[in-house]
């Protein structure tokens, strides 16, 4: 079975998941979008209100931040991997819980599998550990590291992680919006790096 | 009843759960007419296990059908470790989804595991241009790791066509280990090219902890590539695990 066939076939069990009890209140799950070729993946923490309804990750008003962001970089969303570690929305966006994210994560992993990125993006303190302590690095607040590169040597070959702040960040503290940009450009210095 | 199967020596199964159970929480033993075998990778994608345990090494071995079954490892390594040496171990599954795992010894034990969803993925091992190739007796694996544990926490293999050495270097002390064909811990070496290469210790120490002492060891390598281990199981099975290269900052 083929990269495309599988990462497919893993969206619809998904679609179905009834792994924890956000199965069952969810409109819809959403297990990701964009290009299954991507070097990039964004991962962010769960699907909100607008992410449920139409079943796309990072659709509301989060998610028009991270366009304006990769368009200052000159990407398009369609050229990158979003998704969340968490694929069906918790309920009035609480965070999600431990065994929610534990019964989950494996989905995300077997994206990560599948995909295989070069750089991944974790959005947000939830999304940042778990993603650095799936690869063996220590967990510092994101006030600290966001925007810094950490090197993860796997089987699959090398693995960047940039964590940065959740776009939302910007809509509720707008002083953390040139960070954030300068984040962006970090990004885009890597990626220059690599291709 | 899809499969009965029957293993003498219940600690030596238990053994080689533990081993594995080290590196990965869950796993899918794929249960056909040809054996049992398994493939998964730890959380961080640093090491892939290999498990194939042909119908050979059991002493019954009936399969109705074939089936896969997702286990919780550390729920299964700790009723294995509840048997003793002479234990004969029974695992059997009906058409429930459950695990029976049976202890024979001086009293029958009974436990039932539930079976898991266990998310796969199609891994191919891949074949990759090693430049070094060893085998090594088990013991010389296990006390090297021992002793470079305590200086670094990587462990660098520098093979030459002559000598195999283990190295690991830390900021005030470190540790050479020398291995030639004259050395009883060597039994073969093959080295196409001046091959270094370093790794995880504490990835080694939980490959390592379920080889025999007496056990026969492929190692291969290639620079900065992973390395890959074989160990034998009952003389026909095999237990291989590859290791991503430590980055050398």
């Amino acid at each position: 079975m083929g990269k495309e066939e599988q990462l497919r076939k893993l969206e619809e069990k998904i679609k179905k998941c009834q792994k924890c009890s956000l199965g069952k209140l969810r409109t819809n799950a959403v297990p990701g979008s964009g290009s299954y070729n991507s070097k990039i993946m964004f991962v962010g923490e769960a699907p909100g209100y607008w992410e449920d309804q139409k079943g796309l990750p990072f659709v509301g008003r989060a998610g028009k931040i991270l366009d304006e962001m990769l368009k200052g970089i000159g990407l398009k969303r369609e050229e990158v991997y979003i998704t969340n570690i968490v694929k069906c929305r918790p309920p009035e966006n609480r965070d999600p819980y431990e065994e929610e994210i534990k019964a989950c994560s494996s989905y995300l992993d077997l994206q990560i599998d599948l995909i295989r990125p070069k750089i991944i993006i974790p959005l947000g303190r939830h999304s940042m550990r778990y993603i650095l302590e799936k690869f063996g690095f220590n967990v510092e607040p994101i006030s600290r590291v966001h925007g810094k590169t950490f090197e993860a040597r796997t089987l699959f070959g090398k693995i960047y992680i940039m964590p940065m702040y959740h776009p939302a960040v910007v809509l509720y503290r707008p002083q953390l919006k040139e960070e954030v940009q300068e984040d962006f450009k970090k990004l885009k210095k890597l990626l220059d790096e690599l291709s | 009843m899809p499969f009965e199967i029957v293993f003498d020596g219940a600690k030596d199964f238990a053994d080689l759960i533990a081993t594995a159970s080290n590196l990965i929480d869950e796993a899918a033993f794929k249960v056909t007419e040809d054996g049992i075998s398994m493939r998964a990778m730890d959380p961080s994608r640093v090491v892939l296990i290999d498990l194939n345990l042909p119908t050979s090494i059991f002493s019954k071995y009936d399969v109705e059908s074939e089936e896969t079954i997702g286990v919780n490892m550390d729920h299964f390594k700790k009723i294995l470790k509840r048997s003793k040496s002479k234990d004969t171990l029974v695992l059997r599954k009906g058409e429930e989804n459950f695990l029976d795992i049976i202890l024979q010894g001086t009293a029958t034990r009974k436990f039932r595991l539930p079976l898991i969803d266990v998310e796969e993925l199609e891994l191919e091992l891949p074949e990759l241009p090693f430049t070094a190739k060893a085998v090594v007796l088990g013991e010389v694996l296990k006390e090297a790791v021992k002793d470079a544990s305590l200086v670094s926490d990587s462990l660098k293999f520098i093979a030459t066509p002559n000598e195999l050495m283990l190295k690991a270097e830390g900021e005030t002390q470190e540790v050479e280990i020398k291995l030639t064909l004259e050395d009883e811990g060597l039994l073969d070496l093959e080295v196409q090219e001046e091959t270094k290469s370093a790794y995880g210790i504490s990835y080694l120490a939980d490959m390592v902890k379920g080889i025999g002492k007496a056990d026969e060891v492929i190692v291969q390598f290639g620079n900065e590539m992973p390395l890959q281990m074989d160990y034998p199981i009952r003389d026909e099975g095999r237990l291989t695990f590859l290791l991503a290269p430590r980055v050398e900052e």
